[in-house]
């Protein structure tokens, strides 16, 4: 639960930070690029994600970690 | 504007919908403001074929199929199905030895033998697995918010995976914000070749034994994400999340050496080695904490990624994940691509146990295992991707890596010292994707 808090007002103190960032609408020319795209190869990341859920302890972060696998 | 020109334009926007719609088909990946809103009346198609192998283990080999479709309204469907075939040798979690040792197969109809020093490795490990994923995209009233709902469902012989998950994101600070909260469910139905065996129990020579049934497991998992824009060349992601599980989290076809005090074999059950089925906790809660930034740099894109996982098994594992792509002309790219990963072993790990930490643990009902990955353990990848548009102007790719785990053996008893018993695997990936 205290992690819960925690991240709550990390979080907080991030979107009070991030107020101040950013770019106007007509300066995003750059970060609409498809390689700019978070998730620029989705492909490989849903691989990669099964490989290492499959091979390792540990799973999820930038998504859901479940993995619909009887494999770990 | 003529064929050629519209061709290319009409193609840059399929990319872009691609990247979009899959992103969301893989769960809660966090899209800023930033991306462009794209219309497009067709189907997007992207297909990819990937082969997994390992020295003298598995091998897999994986084809999969992504399509999608973005409205007037900007809600996108999506759809995504892969097909998994797995054939070789898994280890078994029982410690090499100076001499012969037979096991017994997860059937109970037959057996097979490790040569002397040789890591036990069950060569029945066979297995192909469908998967199914649907996702539904759509805007919120004021479009700054939306909802992505996601369904799938997964088939082995002795596997079926069920669930489903939603994802509210809502665009803040004139869009160089986006908050996500996301939810999914998941529930599993194990059905072990031969029936689960009883955790902590002897292995037995083959033949008819005492087994349980089916088992069954759920997980519930939360996962809460910012992203940022921080300038016109760098974006940010932090994500918590957080993953509940209760059931069967055993692995049915591992099991653990119970060896004398000087590391030798106990023949036992009408085998040359003593063998306990392993067990693990009936329910996991898992927490992680994961950090992107993705920066523009003169032409060239970087990609560095920090996750941070613990657990209340005693699992730890931090994972730095680099990705640097050099553009080319002509929509060419090389991708260069290195990711680090250690863990620290489960509380209840051990690659072998003496008889009298064997009793200990069967007399208090104690969890135990040998799996090597639930073992310390560092992994290295090392990965070289490229790029390039197909005379059609399709985008096309094709890459290569190279990924080694080093393992850290723990309980290691008398002669044991003199064997490798956590060697390192290896594994070649190979992978071709195209898109139309």
């Amino acid at each position: 639960m205290k992690i819960v808090v925690l991240t709550m007002l990390l979080g907080s103190a991030l979107i009070s930070g991030c107020s101040s960032l950013g770019v106007k609408p007509w300066e995003r020319d750059i970060l609409a690029r498809d390689d700019m795209a978070l998730e620029n190869a989705s492909m490989d990341s849903a691989f990669d994600d099964h490989i290492y859920f499959s091979k390792e302890a540990s799973s999820g972060g930038k998504g859901f970690g479940g993995g619909g696998c009887g494999c770990n | 504007m003529n064929n050629s020109t519209l061709n290319t334009a009409k193609n840059k926007n399929v990319r872009k919908l691609l990247q979009s719609a899959s992103s969301c088909l893989l769960g809660a990946t966090a899209v800023t403001g930033a991306q462009a809103q794209i219309n497009d009346e067709g189907w997007q198609t992207d297909i990819a074929v990937l082969a997994y192998s390992e020295t003298d283990r598995v091998s897999a080999f994986e084809p999969a199929i992504a399509v999608k479709k973005t409205f007037d309204d900007e809600s996108v469907v999506g759809f995504k199905l892969v097909f998994d075939a797995l054939t070789g040798a898994s280890a078994n979690g029982a410690t090499p030895s100076d001499t012969p040792q037979t096991f017994t197969r997860p059937s109970g109809k037959g057996s097979y033998t490790a040569a002397n020093n040789e890591t036990p490795l069950d060569d029945t490990f066979r297995d192909t697995r469908i998967n199914f994923t649907a996702m539904y995209e759509t805007p919120l009233a004021d479009r700054m918010d939306k909802v992505i709902w996601g369904a799938n469902v997964s088939s082995e012989h002795d596997f079926i995976s069920l669930g489903g998950s939603g994802t509210f994101m809502r665009d803040i600070n004139q869009r160089n914000t986006t908050l996500s909260a996301g939810f999914s469910f998941e529930v599993d139905t194990i059905k072990p070749v031969g029936g689960s065996p009883i955790a902590l129990n002897e292995m037995q020579v083959a033949g008819p034994s005492t087994r349980g049934g089916d088992e069954s497991r759920t997980m519930v998992e939360m996962l809460l994400g910012v992203t940022q824009i921080i300038d016109r060349n760098t974006l940010m992601q932090f994500n918590y999340g957080l993953a509940v599980s209760n059931g069967y989290h055993t692995d049915p076809y591992k099991i653990v050496s119970v060896v004398d005090d000087n590391g030798g074999l106990i023949p036992a059950n009408g085998l040359n080695g003593t063998y306990l089925y392993e067990s693990r906790p009936d329910a996991r809660t898992k927490h992680s904490v994961f950090s992107k930034v993705k920066r523009f740099v003169g032409g060239d894109v970087a990609d560095i990624s920090y996750r941070y996982m613990w657990d209340d098994w005693g699992v730890a594992s931090s994972t730095v994940d680099m990705h640097y792509r050099f553009n080319m002309s002509r929509g060419w790219y090389l991708e260069p691509h290195v990711r680090y990963y250690s863990q620290q072993a489960a509380d209840f790990y051990n690659t072998s146990i003496t008889t009298t930490q064997a009793d200990a643990i069967v007399a208090a009902g104690d969890n135990l295992t040998a799996d090597y990955r639930l073992g310390e353990m560092a992994a290295t990848t090392l990965g070289l991707k490229l790029g390039f548009l197909t005379p059609g102007g399709n985008k096309s790719s094709v890459r290569i890596e190279y990924y080694n785990q080093t393992s850290t053996a723990s309980n290691v008893i008398g002669s044991q010292s003199s064997q490798d018993l956590v060697p390192d695997v290896d594994a070649v990936i190979m992978q071709f994707n195209y898109s139309f």
